[in-house]
């Protein structure tokens, strides 16, 4: 398996409070890979900090390294890109809480998140970094093509509707199927079944895990240890800013 | 915004203004033929100022709907592009199309990406707030109308090149001038490609999203930061060429050239930022009232009224909009940050520096009071803004507050230091009711329109003005004053403690924190952001008490507009929860004015743009900068 993301010695301060500690993980290609801890652990805070998202933190450190393609062991350092570069490459984040366009409607939000580099034209230089392979392209608009309304026909009504007057289990489904639905290549969603009934939640692991199948590597991030531990194949267990478990699901599970 | 040849009759308008909004001359005489020959004939008039307020507010609204940024700074950079024009064809000697080309197309494209890359693009990646915004705004006002003055000299200029041709056609019985058609269809071709971006299937989807959630925009891919650029660059030259329009027909000098363009917000406003339609439709409208108004003649005080009514009247559509315009949807989710704290040893270190200035002060040469004596109701204006952000809010307008108290105090004598705060809150309770549920940036602007309501309205009109204000007796020593003075800012200083402290602290802080989560704990968030408005215009005013007091007379120019977003660009530099910083800034403020006439404002221009990055602020992840 090839690392797909790695970060290393990630440290986050807000104010005189240091959540993380010189944190690192790997996320490897064609596996989930599952982020557990109490509240509090950092959990979060380390997907954003990988994401670059922008963020009230009074000090951060650390080193990211993306994989610019599957079949490539080399990383690239993307410590220093931009939120939007990280995107580019193909990075996903799904935030906790707001992580859909609001004002936009269902339909609009899958439209922005599916082909974001047709608004800029085909030759845009910084969507060309999603690399060189024709197949990785392919699978994109593969799962593009599947689309979100397959993977979620609960959203078929709602297209017309904006995106703020959803329930919260909608948005959560608009936002995993907004990310699915789009050009991705490392997926880091936080608290994914966040507002959802079991039924749909065991649906949205199952939809998670058959996108990793593919070239693609998926980071979830749970505070329920046993529910991310049966959908990940790896777990990163995090405690007050340190990781305490690293290693596979199954080692967890038993 | 007047053209000329509309005969500007404002003669409670300070000599600054009367001497800018002038007739130039050459350029008025086909334009007073115009507005001569009835309404139509006035309303055609009106057409074409309207269109370049129409104009500049379209750059306004290109910016703040990629951005969510609100460019305060458009009218200082549509005086600069009038003046870089100017000085490209009468100095340097270069054609007027090369010239125009240059400007529109390179330098003010140019100057937008600049200050997206240095200034607005760090603040939104350290997820800043819109006071902070608004404050590097101001910073960029102050510094270029400092630089024009600099090079070009604060005198005005009458030789603006036009750009318009001249000459007329016959439109059904009306003479309409070639330049109004051309002004029209200017703004004409930038609406319709405005309106064609936005609504596009993909494009205009991309403009929402990135408007709707900035930070999510680019999380999802979406070129946020390319619109964001592409926002910057056109609402600049847009600025320019409102400029560049408009300098021909009025005379040219930084501060109210500025100024007049800063005016026509109003249209931006009324469109609730967003809505190019409503900003041509208000702006037109405008242009037209303002140019019908002239053929309307009275005399006596009618007259004075209906003379500022008609030299300000974008002033008045501002105020207006400002209530009327439901509340704005602000553009992106703004990410709470409490004021900054300073350390214990911070803290104490900022009141000995204060303390050894009071101590000082008994050592003041006798000339040197009069100066020292601006100290103390400068830092009250200043304490003011802390009493605003301790739940959230931000002014733009504590001028108002500010004159107001100093006309009460100047009419009161005897009780002007109870009547002027008292005086303050009762405006601020009166003006902040009517939006209180509105949105920050709504209440902000709302101060603004206020603030230069009052300007125009009552401080420059002599009905309300008084040429010399008398102390109260027991104050009438110099140095009894000065210890007068320290006295009344301790008490200010003292009174505000409590924002911060205790039980009171902890509801303001919630408030200020998350609204909604303060609603969920039975706060009357709207009735304690009312109170603590009126509590921080009570304050303002009693420093504008003691600023009259100290100075001996009511001087309009003191509580202009400018000057309260100076004001607010200094606290927010020094950082508006610290009493002993804000003190001290206005010790600094006053100083620097003392040496250089003027200098402070360049101080805090630069300061606003560079002080956060020097605090302890907020910011991003070192590997997402």
């Amino acid at each position: 398996m090839t690392v797909a993301l790695r970060c290393s010695d990630v440290f986050v301060r807000y104010g005189g409070i240091e959540v993380l500690h010189g944190v690192g993980l790997a996320v490897p290609f064609g596996a989930v890979t599952a982020l557990v801890g109490p509240n509090g652990a950092g959990k979060s805070t380390l997907l954003s900090w990988c994401a670059g998202a922008p963020s009230t933190a009074t000090g951060a450190g650390g080193r990211l390294e993306l994989a610019r393609d599957a079949g490539r062991e080399r990383l690239a350092d993307a410590t220093s890109w931009s939120a939007s570069r990280r995107a580019a490459l193909g990075l996903r984040l799904v935030r906790s809480g707001v992580n859909v366009f609001q004002s936009l409607t269902v339909k609009e939000n899958l439209l922005a998140a599916g082909d974001p580099g047709a608004v800029i034209g085909a030759s845009d230089s910084r969507h060309s970094e999603l690399g060189p392979g024709a197949s990785e392209r392919a699978s994109g608009r593969s799962v593009f093509e599947r689309g979100a309304l397959e993977l979620f026909p609960e959203l078929e009504p709602l297209l017309s509707q904006r995106a703020a007057t959803l329930s919260g289990g909608q948005r959560q489904l608009l936002a995993i199927g907004c990310a699915l639905g789009s050009r991705w290549r490392v997926l880091l969603v936080d608290e994914p079944v966040q507002g959802l009934a079991p039924a749909l939640a065991d649906r949205v692991y199952a939809a998670l895990a058959a996108a990793a199948a593919r070239d693609r590597a998926v980071l979830i991030a749970d505070p329920v240890t046993h529910r991310a531990a049966e959908a990940a194949d790896f777990v990163w267990r995090l405690e007050r800013g340190r990781v305490v478990f690293a290693g596979e699901a199954a080692e967890l599970r038993s | 915004m007047a053209r000329n040849g509309e005969h500007r009759e404002r003669r409670g308008g300070t000599a600054r203004d009367r001497r800018a909004k002038e007739p130039t001359g050459k350029a008025a005489v086909p334009r007073a033929n115009a507005v001569s020959a009835g309404a139509g004939q006035l309303g055609i008039a009106g057409l074409g100022i309207g269109a370049v307020a129409g104009l500049s507010g379209l750059g306004v609204i290109a910016t703040y709907r990629v951005t969510g940024v609100l460019n305060v700074a458009f009218g200082a950079i549509g005086m600069t592009g009038a003046f870089l024009l100017r000085a490209a064809v009468r100095e340097w000697g270069m054609p007027t199309a090369l010239a125009v080309a240059l400007i529109l197309l390179v330098c003010a494209p140019l100057f937008g990406l600049l200050i997206d890359a240095a200034v607005f693009r760090p603040l939104q990646q350290r997820a800043a707030g819109v006071a902070a915004e608004l404050t590097a705004g101001f910073g960029i006002t102050v510094l270029l109308v400092g630089i024009a003055t600099a090079v070009w000299g604060s005198g005005a200029r009458t030789d603006a090149p036009s750009l318009l041709p001249a000459g007329s056609v016959q439109l059904g019985g009306l003479t309409v001038p070639l330049g109004v058609l051309v002004e029209l269809g200017l703004l004409t071709a930038v609406a319709a490609a405005l309106v064609l971006l936005a609504r596009g299937r993909t494009f205009g989807v991309a403009i929402r999203a990135v408007v709707d959630d900035r930070g999510l925009a680019e999380l999802s891919g979406l070129p946020a930061r390319r619109l964001g650029r592409l926002g910057w660059a056109v609402g600049c030259a847009l600025a320019a060429a409102a400029g560049m329009l408009l300098a021909p027909q009025l005379r040219l000098d930084p501060v109210t050239f500025t100024l007049v363009l800063f005016e026509t917000l109003g249209v931006v406003v009324a469109a609730r930022l967003v809505n190019p339609a409503v900003a041509i439709g208000v702006a037109l409208a405008t242009g037209i009232g303002q140019a019908e108004l002239i053929g309307v003649q009275l005399g006596g005080r009618p007259g004075e009224v209906l003379a500022a009514v008609r030299s300000n009247l974008f002033v008045a559509v501002l105020l207006v909009a400002v209530w009327v315009a439901p509340a704005f949807q602000e553009a992106r989710e703004r990410v709470s940050i409490l004021p900054r704290k300073g350390t214990l040893a911070e803290h104490i270190g900022g009141w000995w520096q204060v303390v050894a200035l009071g101590v000082a002060a008994a050592w003041l040469r006798p000339q040197d009071i009069g100066t020292a004596q601006l100290i103390p109701p400068l830092a009250v204006v200043l304490l003011s803004f802390r009493a605003l952000s301790a739940v959230g809010l931000i002014s733009l307008g504590q001028t108002a507050f500010v004159g107001a108290g100093a006309l009460v105090a100047a009419w009161t004598p005897r009780f002007g230091l109870i009547a002027a705060p008292a005086a303050g809150a009762v405006l601020g309770l009166l003006f902040a009711l009517p939006v209180a549920r509105k949105r920050p940036l709504h209440l902000a602007l709302t101060t603004l329109a206020l603030a230069t309501a009052a300007s125009r309205f009552m401080f420059e009109q002599p009905l309300f003005t008084l040429p010399l204000a008398r102390r109260p007796g027991f104050l009438a020593g110099d140095r009894g004053f000065l210890l007068a003075e320290a006295v009344g800012l301790g008490v200010v200083v003292l009174a505000l403690l409590p924002l911060d402290r205790g039980w009171v602290g902890r509801r303001l802080a919630a408030i200020r924190d998350s609204e909604p989560a303060a609603r969920m704990l039975g706060g009357d968030v709207e009735r304690v952001r009312v109170l603590v408005f009126a509590g921080g215009a009570a304050v303002a005013a009693f420093g504008g008490a003691w600023w009259v007091y100290a100075t001996g007379a009511f001087d309009a120019s003191a509580f202009d507009p400018l000057r309260g977003l100076i004001w607010l660009a200094a606290a927010t530099a020094v950082g508006i929860s610290s009493a002993p910083s804000l003190i001290l800034a206005a010790a600094g403020m006053v100083a620097a004015d003392a040496a250089i006439p003027g200098a402070s404002a360049i101080i805090v221009g630069i300061a606003a743009l560079t002080v956060p990055w020097l605090r302890g602020e907020p910011v991003l992840p070192r590997a997402a900068r």
